[in-house]
């Protein structure tokens, strides 16, 4: 057998799933962004040029980066949120020896089964008008009306009640990586429950907390459905926005600015907190 | 035998690979008599279906028409339309849009000219809604809808809307918001494109806590919880949700109805003019209106047709007639980015 080049076994490998995605994700991505160079006219949709107007028209306008702000913070308060309620519970499976423990698993997944629209929908009916909240607390205090639909907290609920399961078999799987042994040998040198879970499991999670945080998050600042059904014509997230300019009002050019727009702030906001998080996990 | 030379091959690959426009080529420039297949590009839903059960197979199918539907919202068949506008020949026979989006496609120069003589049935549309590029299809007035259980007093006037007595009460369609619009210029200042004088009672509805619906569907449930008790919406959609059990009525504001009109038009680069004409003559015939009358609640607009029945009693107008008025495309259209651009801010709030 002759001896092949190392380079290329490697390169002939790789090499159809490269194809794949640079025809499927980055040529698009290119078109993409000349469209977004474009100018936008009424009547002939779009007009080849060279301009930077639709990034200006964005960042330049406080409407636009005030949607993008709400949609900054919606994204962090879910994430945070998400991180917060999801370790004890993916603690607690990791940990779990009991026979039940396959049914926790398929209790966190099942909710993946049904798609974000329906989940929506379900909030609806709990927090709308006439809703079950509703119509508790309307039973509770006769003549008071207590609906939460069409606000930022049911957006965020509603975002959360998707992105939970994620985080969770996320961290699950990184927890039951730490040796149990080693929380074992911290209460026998003599940490207490917090101190045992500060210095020594935390540390260790952190890539876990990192990528089921990244992954919360850019599932937040692209939410589409949950914003428009649950936040109503009155609250605007980035994802919506730009479906409207770009499904609604035709205006490709701008629609690609916000797209370019959305992408490079998730994608850096990500990049520079996977970079932190890994100093700290070297320096732990 | 002779050799073939290099210029009998060419002649021949050029031959060959002409040989699948021939059919076109020969349809275009052959008899006016209608037929063969023409694509219809139309919305989704129960209008796709009734173009169907009322055009498509009782009146065209006979003729040998055979229709093709490209289904979709209306913003994406628009850009598919300009996008192919150079293309000596299009893909689609038939264009279904909203009476202003026929008017910017008119505008962008993309849709053939209309007259009797193509179209024989055009003499009979109600004149208020005649125009040249596209012909009407159907038509419903902007009424006032209110909640029965709730209101005593039915609103007679879009003004009324702004009273104390509708505080936070009031309904709008987000994705329709120009025609409430219009509506409050038409009952400000008696014209219904003077929008911006308009301006301030929308933004008084909205900052009041008057709804916005992303839906229509949402609208109609709301008006049954007490979340809105009133609004402006098409005659159509009032009739729906009275068929739905909904305790609703409505009122014509005595300033006058804005008209929503539902249009058709053929494109200029249109594969099967002859047949996207007669498609459009046999929407225009009373058996296909009445048939939209009867299922939707929509009003035919050809001014020949007498609706019957239950039908003409749930459309009948009051008397007496009250006045139906059709928006100003042009000035919409003029209008548009900017008013488009103001109701997102407004709704924001920011």
């Amino acid at each position: 057998m002759s001896a092949r080049p190392k380079g290329l076994t490697a390169g002939l490998l790789i090499g159809p799933a490269t194809l794949v995605v640079m025809g499927a994700l980055v040529a698009p991505l290119i078109l993409l962004a000349r469209y977004s160079l474009n100018r936008y006219d009424r009547t002939s949709f779009m007009v080849e040029a060279f301009t930077a107007e639709n990034y200006l028209r964005f960042l330049e306008d406080p409407f636009y980066t005030g949607v993008l702000r709400v949609t900054l913070t919606i994204a962090v308060v879910t994430t945070a949120a998400c991180l917060l309620l999801g370790f004890p519970i993916a603690y607690r499976l990791a940990r779990s020896q009991s026979r039940w423990k396959s049914v926790g698993v398929l209790l966190v997944i099942l909710p993946l089964f049904i798609g974000s629209t329906v989940r929506a929908l379900g909030w609806m009916g709990v927090l709308g008008r006439g809703g079950l909240l509703d119509s508790a607390v309307g039973a509770a205090m006769p003549g008071t009306s207590f609906a939460l639909l069409y606000t930022p907290f049911a957006v965020t609920i509603g975002i959360l009640s998707i992105n939970l399961p994620y985080m969770i078999l996320t961290l699950q799987s990184v927890i039951e990586g730490i040796d149990s042994r080693i929380e074992e040998a911290a209460d026998s040198l003599g940490a207490d429950g917090f101190h045992r879970f500060w210095h020594v499991v935390l540390p260790l999670s952190l890539p876990g907390l990192a990528t089921g945080g990244v992954l919360a998050f850019i599932l937040t600042m692209n939410a589409y459905a949950t914003p428009l059904l649950l936040g109503g014509s009155r609250f605007q997230m980035m994802a919506p926005m730009l479906y409207r300019e770009y499904a609604v009002n035709n205006n490709w050019p701008f629609a690609a600015a916000i797209a370019f727009i959305l992408m490079v702030t998730t994608l850096t906001l990500t990049a520079v907190s996977s970079a932190f998080v890994q100093r700290r996990y070297r320096a732990a | 035998m002779t050799t073939p030379t290099r210029r009998h091959l060419l002649g021949l690959g050029a031959a060959a690979a002409a040989l699948p426009f021939m059919p076109h080529v020969a349809r275009a420039q052959g008899s006016s008599q209608p037929g063969g297949r023409i694509v219809v590009s139309t919305w989704g839903g129960d209008y796709a279906g009734l173009l169907g059960t009322n055009i498509d197979r009782p009146i065209v199918a006979p003729k040998g028409i055979e229709v093709t539907q490209d289904v979709g919202t209306e913003p994406a068949r628009i850009a598919k339309l300009i996008a192919q506008r150079r293309l000596p020949r299009g893909n689609v026979d038939i264009m279904c849009a909203q009476a202003p989006a026929s008017y910017d496609l008119n505008e962008a120069g993309l849709l053939e000219t209309l007259d009797e003589s193509k179209v024989p049935n055009m003499r009979h549309i109600v004149p208020e809604l005649r125009t040249n590029y596209a012909l009407p299809h159907i038509f419903s007035p902007q009424i006032l809808i209110h909640a029965t259980e709730r209101v005593q007093a039915p609103p007679a006037s879009f003004a009324d809307l702004l009273t104390d007595r509708y505080k936070g009460k009031v309904g709008v369609l987000d994705s329709a918001f120009v025609y409430p619009l219009m509506a409050a210029a038409l009952s400000r200042t008696g014209d219904a494109s003077n929008f911006d004088a308009a301006k301030a009672d929308l933004e008084k509805v909205i900052r009041d806590g008057g709804r916005a619906f992303t839906t229509t569907d949402a609208f109609g449930p709301a008006l049954r919880s007490g979340e809105v008790d009133a609004g402006p919406v098409w005659q159509a959609r009032v009739l729906f949700w009275q068929k739905a059990g909904i305790p609703v009525a409505a009122t014509f504001p005595r300033e006058g109805s804005i008209a929503y009109v539902s249009a058709m038009s053929v494109p200029k680069n249109a594969p099967n003019k002859a047949a996207a004409f007669a498609y459009l003559n046999a929407m225009l015939e009373p058996a296909a209106q009445k048939g939209f009358a009867d299922s939707m609640g929509f009003l035919p607009t050809n001014a020949t047709v007498t609706l019957e029945g239950d039908t003409a009693q749930r459309l009948a107008f009051p008397d007496p007639r009250p006045k139906i008025v059709a928006p100003d495309y042009a000035k919409l259209s003029a209008a548009r980015d900017g008013l488009n651009d103001w109701w997102r801010r407004l709704l924001d709030g920011r």
